[in-house]
């Protein structure tokens, strides 16, 4: 129980600090970089049921397979996306890519 | 278990350290070893089938997917003012309080079954999430060859 306490701590701190890089950083790959730390938080919380009980569950496992494969095509759009906006606008600094706005 | 500690204590702190650094390549080295001690957390909790598709995908794949971007961008990161940097860390620290008080009354589903084997779970009871998920692979290959078209390959 205390193993599973303390990861479950340890995703909480994740998703912080992920939420915190959104709100701080400028840079559209940090923000990306900030994703995956909140997806692989998700990723620890769904190990918690897991592991809580013995023996352990297989079900949350499975779904963390298949959500670790989706997650990392979002990345992939999310990065593509990224590349196309650096080669137009020649930056990745969101207060500067005013013409994406309505 | 102290395995376990010291794996967490690893993983906070290079999450940390992708917030503190500047330089995206060091920040993306402190993501490597971030999702690769996730990979052996869930190795040392016998869990070998997700401990492998994390450090396949995350350590591997994402990786060298931002590697390549960041071959392309020659960016230093900016950040906003001390006020946001603060008001991140306030809602983060409330959304921490918020989940710690909603998982005190977290009950497990009555469906899951104790014992089984991930594979048997995946093709009999997940079988259809199974195809879904490679339409959206399938999807998203053709998502990142629509974006990029225009701009790389001409």
């Amino acid at each position: 129980m205390m193993v599973s306490f303390i990861i479950y701590i340890t995703s909480l701190i994740m998703i912080g600090v992920g939420i915190a890089i959104l709100l701080s950083s400028k840079n559209l790959i940090k923000y990306v970089m900030a994703l995956e730390i909140m997806f692989q938080a998700g990723n620890l919380l769904f190990f918690i049921t897991s592991i809580s009980k013995t023996p352990p569950l297989a079900e949350p496992r499975a779904t963390m397979i298949i959500l670790i494969s989706v997650e990392a095509c979002t990345l992939a759009v999310f990065l593509s996306i990224i590349l196309v906006l650096y080669l137009r606008f020649r930056s990745l600094d969101v207060s500067k890519l005013r013409k994406l706005r309505w | 278990m102290i395995a376990a500690y010291i794996l967490c204590a690893l993983i906070i702190a290079s999450t940390i350290m992708v917030y503190y650094l500047k330089n995206l390549f060091h920040a993306l080295l402190s993501l490597l070893f971030m999702s690769t001690f996730i990979g052996i957390l869930f190795l040392l909790f016998k869990a070998y089938y997700v401990g492998v598709f994390q450090l396949a995908i995350y350590s591997g794949a994402i990786t060298i997917l931002f590697l390549a971007i960041l071959f392309f961008v020659k960016e230093e990161e900016e950040r906003h003012g001390f006020k946001m940097m603060i008001l991140g860390l306030i809602l983060a620290f409330l959304i921490i309080t918020l989940a710690f008080l909603a998982f005190k009354g977290f009950t497990y589903p009555h469906y899951m079954v104790r014992g089984e084997s991930v594979p048997s779970i995946l093709w009999r009871d997940m079988a259809l999430i199974l195809i879904l998920q490679s339409l959206i692979l399938f999807s998203s290959i053709l998502c990142v060859l629509f974006i990029v078209r225009e701009r790389i390959l001409k």
